[in-house]
C-alpha cells in the first residue's frame, strides 16, 4: 500500500490569501470524509481547493487532525489470540455435526436452546423451540419413538441470516436516523 | 502491534480479487480463490473446508471479540459461523467474495447476540473502571513499580476505546471494526452491511466523528 502524504496544507502555490471565496467550511465538511478515509486521493489535484482551505482554516485543520488522531488511537486496542484449542474443539463439534442423523440434530437443537451452552443464550428462542417441539411431536421427551423429522433445508440458515440482516439493517437505519436527529 | 495479520489479510484480498473479471480464467492454473475452494467444498471437498476454517478463524474471532467483548462468547459465535458455512455449503454461490459471505454471517450472529443479551448489558452500565475483560483482571503490580502509572494510563485508554466503540450505533460499530481492524475496503464493508460505497463512507465518517468527541481526552 502506497505511503500517503499527510500534509496537503503545506503544498506550495496554494497559500490563497484571498482564497476564502473558493471553498468555505461547509463545503469542507463534505470533503472531510474523503480526506480522512481516502488519504491517497486527498492529495490529488482535484483537492487543491480543499488543501488551500485547510492551509488557511484552523478549525478545519484541527478537525481533520483530531479525526486522524482518533483513528490512530484505535490501533491501541489489541485483542487476545484465540484459544489454542479452538480448532480442536471446533473439529469435535463439526464431527458431531457430520455424524448427526436428523433425529439427533433435533435433539441437539433442543438441548442447545433449552439448556444453552455456557452462553445461556436466547431464552425466547428456547421457549419457541420447546413450543415447536410440543406442537410438532408431543412426546418429545421420549425421543425413542420419534420419527425422523425432515432435515432442515440446507440454505435456510443463511437465507435467514441475510433476511434478518436486512430487517436489522432497516431497523438500525431508523434507530440511527432517530439518534441523528437528537444529536 | 499485531500487524502480522495484515499480511494474511492482504493476500486473502489479493486472491479474492482474482475471482472477478476474465483474468480468473487465465489464472486458473494459479492458486484457487477462496470462492473456488468453497464451491469445491459444496461438491464434497472436506479438505477445502478445513483450509478455509484454518485461514479465517483468527480474524473472525477477533472481529467477534471486538463486537461482543467476551472471549468465550466470541469463540462460541465463531464456531457457529463456521458451522453455518458448513451446513449451507451446498447453497453457496460465488456471487460475493467468500469472506464477505463469512462476515455477513458473523455480523448477523453478533447482532442477534447483542439483541438477546440487551437487558443484561443495559443493566450493567458502561463503566470505565471495570477490570480489563481481555486480560482477565487488573494486573496485580507492586505499588513501587515505576511503570504502574503508565500501565494504568494505558489501560484506562484501552477501556475508554472499548467502551466508546461499544457505544456507537450497531452498524457504525460494525463498520469501524471492519474498517479499522479487519482492513476491509469500503466496497466489501458495504457488501456486508448492504450499503453503497458512499453510504458506507458516510457511516464510517459519522462514527469517527463521534469517537473523536468521546475519545478527545485520550487521542
Ligand atoms: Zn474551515
Amino acid at each position: 500500500m502506497p505511503e500517503s502524504k499527510k500534509h496537503e496544507s503545506t503544498k506550495p502555490g496554494h497559500t490563497g490569501t484571498e482564497g476564502s471565496t473558493e471553498m468555505n467550511c461547509k463545503d469542507m465538511n463534505s470533503k472531510m470524509a474523503d480526506l480522512l478515509l481516502d488519504p491517497e486521493q486527498g492529495d490529488g489535484e482535484g483537492n487543491s481547493e480543499a488543501a488551500s482551505h485547510l492551509a488557511e482554516c484552523n478549525n478545519c485543520r484541527t478537525q481533520l487532525d483530531e479525526l486522524r488522531a482518533t483513528m490512530a488511537l484505535l490501533d491501541a486496542w489489541e485483542v487476545p489470540e484465540p484459544n489454542p484449542y479452538f480448532l480442536t474443539r471446533f473439529n469435535a463439534r463439526l464431527e458431531e455435526e457430520r455424524q448427526a442423523v436428523p433425529a439427533s440434530w433435533f435433539e441437539r437443537m433442543r438441548a442447545r436452546f433449552a439448556y444453552g451452552s455456557r452462553m445461556s443464550l436466547r431464552p425466547v428462542a428456547a421457549m419457541a423451540m420447546t413450543v415447536t417441539l410440543l406442537l410438532g411431536g408431543g412426546a418429545y421427551l421420549g425421543f425413542t419413538d420419534w420419527t425422523q423429522p425432515p432435515p432442515p433445508p440446507a440454505q435456510a440458515a443463511v437465507v435467514n441470516d441475510l433476511q434478518t440482516l436486512d430487517s436489522n439493517a432497516q431497523l438500525l437505519d431508523q434507530l440511527e436516523s432517530i439518534s441523528d436527529q437528537n444529536d | 502491534m499485531g500487524r502480522n495479520r495484515t499480511v494474511n489479510d492482504a493476500s486473502a484480498r489479493e486472491s479474492n480479487r482474482e475471482l472477478s473479471g476474465a483474468e480468473a480464467v487465465s489464472s486458473a492454473s494459479a492458486e484457487r480463490t477462496d470462492a473456488e475452494i468453497m464451491l469445491a467444498v459444496a461438491a464434497g471437498d472436506e479438505a477445502g473446508y478445513t483450509y478455509l476454517v484454518g485461514k479465517y478463524h483468527r480474524q473472525i474471532i477477533h472481529f467477534l471479540f471486538r463486537m461482543v467483548r467476551n472471549e468465550a462468547v466470541a469463540e462460541e459465535l465463531a464456531q457457529e459461523v463456521f458451522l453455518r458455512v458448513y451446513r449451507s455449503r451446498e447453497s453457496y454461490r460465488a456471487e460475493a467474495k467468500f469472506s464477505t459471505w463469512l462476515y455477513r454471517i458473523a455480523t448477523n450472529l453478533a447482532v442477534n447476540h447483542a439483541r438477546d443479551t440487551k437487558y443484561e448489558r443495559t443493566a450493567q452500565t458502561v463503566n470505565l473502571d471495570e477490570p480489563d475483560s481481555e486480560t482477565g483482571s487488573t494486573p496485580e503490580v507492586a505499588d513501587d513499580d515505576p511503570n504502574v502509572e503508565q500501565r494504568m494510563l494505558r489501560e484506562e485508554r484501552m477501556a475508554a476505546i472499548r467502551a466508546q466503540v461499544a457505544a456507537l450505533p450497531e452498524r457504525q460499530r460494525m463498520a469501524v471494526l471492519m474498517h479499522k481492524y479487519q482492513e476491509m475496503d469500503y466496497r466489501q464493508i458495504g457488501e456486508v452491511l448492504k450499503l453503497s460505497e458512499s453510504a458506507t463512507k458516510s457511516l464510517l465518517f459519522r462514527a469517527y466523528q463521534t469517537l473523536r468527541e468521546s475519545l478527545k481526552a485520550y487521542a
